[in-house]
């Protein structure tokens, strides 16, 4: 009867597991190095069962608001990022920084995130090529 | 200075010279180069041979000659030479666009819609890369700001339109 009970109990969780969808953050960041970040343009794809649901900004003053994206990205696993500002250099993030995190449903497996540079430049026009990098936050289950 | 006139475009098109002030403006003006752009297109397209029905060159021969006799009473032989012009032009344009309607294939709308996407990318691919981005949003807005303190409505309002085709995820980029 424990026994039972027990596998019962396993085929439960791991039904459980199998269909709560999660809400995880992906933080998008870039890395100028000393120059300084003006403008870029982004792609962010999520390979599986995902969902773009919000776009934020990022940690450096000139890009805090939400980059431009296409609406329709929201429907699915692929958007667009873009931003510039036309503060002063001084203002202007440089090394590493956050741009911008995308909230993403996952109703299943984790999906597979992958990220491409279109474009960058420093203040002047001048095109850069920062590096990229994610970062996949924990996210929550509901 | 105000925007260039459509003589005035047409002749930068032909390569004709035109004032430091008129090249000055048109190197900074989104409009105008669209405009430009519009009418290197229209050339291009008038550019392809036109078979004119026997029937329609007579009509267009006549009502030249109808015009040129108008013209030889007072007025002089310019009056007569714009007139031609002019007749001529209308005559062409009409025969051409009744050319097109008569012959254009299914899907030609399509096609339409394609060449209106590639003009446009032309206009706002600042950088010339062959796409638009960002950079392309982010030169227009530096130009903006440089030629007024404020950028004005409708350059913020052209930023955006770059912009949002930047983002674009239709492909038409």
């Amino acid at each position: 009867m424990a026994r039972l009970a027990l596998t019962l109990l396993a085929l439960l969780t791991s039904a459980s597991l199998a269909t709560a969808q999660r809400y995880r953050p992906v933080e998008v960041y870039l890395d100028s190095g000393t120059v300084p970040l003006a403008a870029y343009q982004l792609e962010l794809i999520a390979t599986g069962d995902a969902q773009i649901v919000g776009v934020e900004g990022g940690d450096a003053p000139a890009f805090a608001e939400p980059p431009a994206y296409d609406p329709a990205a929201l429907a699915g696993g692929r958007i667009i990022l873009a931003a510039f500002s036309l503060r002063d250099a001084a203002e202007l993030p440089r090394g590493r920084t956050r741009i911008a995190t995308v909230h993403i449903r996952e109703p299943g497996a984790p999906p597979r995130f992958t990220v491409r540079l279109h474009a960058a430049s420093g203040p002047d026009g001048v095109p850069l090529t920062p590096t990229t990098s994610l970062v996949l936050e924990q996210g929550d289950p509901t | 200075m105000h925007h260039l006139t459509v003589l005035d475009l047409d002749a930068v098109r032909a390569g004709e010279p035109l004032s430091a002030a008129a090249h000055a403006h048109l190197a900074r003006c989104a409009d105008c180069q669209g405009q430009l752009a519009d009418l290197v297109a229209l050339a291009e397209a008038l550019r392809t041979p036109v078979r004119v029905p026997a029937e329609r060159e007579a009509a267009i021969l006549a009502a030249a000659h109808r015009r040129a006799d108008l013209a030889r009473r007072p007025g002089g032989p310019r009056r007569v030479a714009w007139a031609l012009a002019a007749s001529l032009l209308l005559a062409l344009g009409g025969v051409l666009l009744w050319q097109r309607h008569r012959t254009d294939p299914p899907g030609a709308g399509a096609v339409a819609a394609r060449s209106a996407a590639s003009r446009e990318l032309g206009t706002r691919d600042r950088d010339g890369d062959g796409r638009v981005t960002v950079l392309d949003a982010f030169a227009l807005a530096r130009a903006a700001v440089r030629r007024t303190p404020g950028v004005d409505r409708a350059d913020a309002r052209e930023v955006d339109a770059v912009l949002a085709m930047a983002v674009s995820l239709s492909g038409t980029n």
